[in-house]
């Protein structure tokens, strides 16, 4: 009991916890993706511009690459993704040319994921649809540090109530949290198409490889990428606010609205086994959507 | 050093993105060519699924490919299916299924690509 009070009391944002240069970058890189997936799982999930990309010729490909070098270093020079602003033009242009590169690499991998890619990366349509893409994700990642800056550290443990109520007061708020984010994320998914389409795709071997990645997605923004206040997070007393617990409840909270939203939106029921498919494959915005929802908690 | 690390990486990546599109900006795309080929039979219940592979072998975009199956059996009303493919990249695959009351193996399966659209 003792413990679990002293565990709330506020802390420094940054203990000082000293971390080398490679763990640092690390972290700078995992919220960069992070921060992509934010902006760019929506897209992720939209067939059209799986096809724009795939019939837009190289001249256009050229065109979309230089003048997503604009917003990008605009942004990095504002926000970026590393833990601290560029103050150096040169700063802002070397991130901005790593925001692309990563931009590119991890659309492309949710595409092979999403099993959309079925030709070499180097083929013209294969690689359209990947920089198409790659433009909402590269945006995220130009204020990934804008966004990931979730506290979840319990300044508000000036209530008054004991020990134990804030405890559950922050699981409850967690669990809300995170079925609000996945509602804000997976609500403009779940009408369309393209889950069915991309769930008629997937055997188990890829379900269980989607169901690992939005686990480790949702880790990864929660629990890497957040860095401001990371190390009251990582203490947290929660009932399920340990991160490998907290991860999978709120993963499981994912998949439930998933569930639910498919349902809503009458593409839920039997036959079940497609049904169960179709949620997995609509967990993982929604699972980005409900880490981002904790952190803005 | 792990953000020079970083950088280079990053340099590399974003420069073979480059690469490429200024090589596929100076050569000349093949025309979409979709083609349609049988890898595999197998049974299901009573009926019979024709897996098709359709390929396109060209480098430009091929829209709304139509492809088509035809089961001919001697003595019997010959079967017929149709599928279709809104998108198909360059060098890009995808798989098909068509579905008989027949075993194929018993006739002459005739599957192949009907017309595409150029978008």
């Amino acid at each position: 009991m003792s413990s679990a009070v002293a565990s709330l009391k506020p802390r420094p944002a940054h203990r000082g916890r000293a971390r080398g240069p490679w763990s640092e970058e690390l972290i700078d890189l995992v919220r960069a993706v992070s921060g992509g997936l934010l902006f760019g799982v929506p897209l992720l999930y939209t067939m059209e511009v799986w096809w724009v990309g795939s019939y837009s010729e190289a001249g256009r490909l050229g065109l979309v690459l230089a003048l997503l070098i604009v917003p990008l270093l605009t942004l990095n020079m504002a926000a970026g993704f590393r833990s601290k602003r560029d103050s150096r033009v040169r700063d802002a242009v070397g991130d901005t040319v790593e925001g692309l590169a990563i931009g590119i690499v991890a659309s492309a991998v949710v595409l092979v994921l999403l099993r959309q890619i079925e030709g070499p990366l180097w083929s013209r349509g294969v690689l359209g649809k990947v920089l198409y893409e790659a433009v909402p994700f590269c945006l995220g990642i130009g204020v990934a540090r804008h966004f990931l800056h979730g506290d979840r550290s319990g300044t508000d443990d000036d209530d008054g109530d004991g020990a134990n109520g804030r405890v559950v007061n922050a699981t409850v708020a967690d669990l809300g949290a995170s079925a609000v984010g996945a509602v804000f994320v997976a609500l403009s998914i779940a009408p369309t198409d393209e889950v069915p389409m991309i769930a008629s795709s997937f055997g188990p071997g890829w379900l269980m490889l989607l169901v690992a990645a939005s686990l480790v997605v949702s880790y990864a923004i929660v629990f890497v990428a957040g860095f401001v206040g990371q190390d009251q997070r990582l203490d947290n007393p929660g009932i399920v606010q340990r991160p490998l617990s907290e991860t999978i409840v709120c993963y499981v909270v994912a998949l439930f609205v998933s569930a639910v939203l498919l349902w809503l939106f009458q593409r839920g029921g039997p036959p079940w086994g497609d049904y169960f498919t179709r949620t997995i494959v609509l967990g993982l915005p929604a699972a980005v959507g409900g880490a981002a929802g904790r952190l803005a908690v | 050093m792990a953000e020079w690390t970083t950088l280079l990486v990053s340099s590399f990546v974003v420069g073979a993105i480059v690469v490429l599109i200024a090589v596929q900006m100076v050569s000349a795309a093949d025309a979409a060519q979709p083609v349609a080929r049988v890898v595999g039979v197998s049974r299901a219940g009573d009926r019979f699924w024709v897996r098709v592979v359709v390929d396109n072998e060209g480098d430009e975009t091929a829209a709304n490919v139509q492809v088509s199956a035809t089961l001919s059996v001697v003595g019997a009303e010959s079967e017929e299916g149709g599928l279709s493919i809104d998108f198909l990249a360059g060098d890009e695959s995808q798989e098909l299924v068509f579905v008989f009351d027949t075993d194929p193996e018993q006739g002459e399966l005739d599957v192949g690509v009907t017309g595409f659209e150029d978008p």
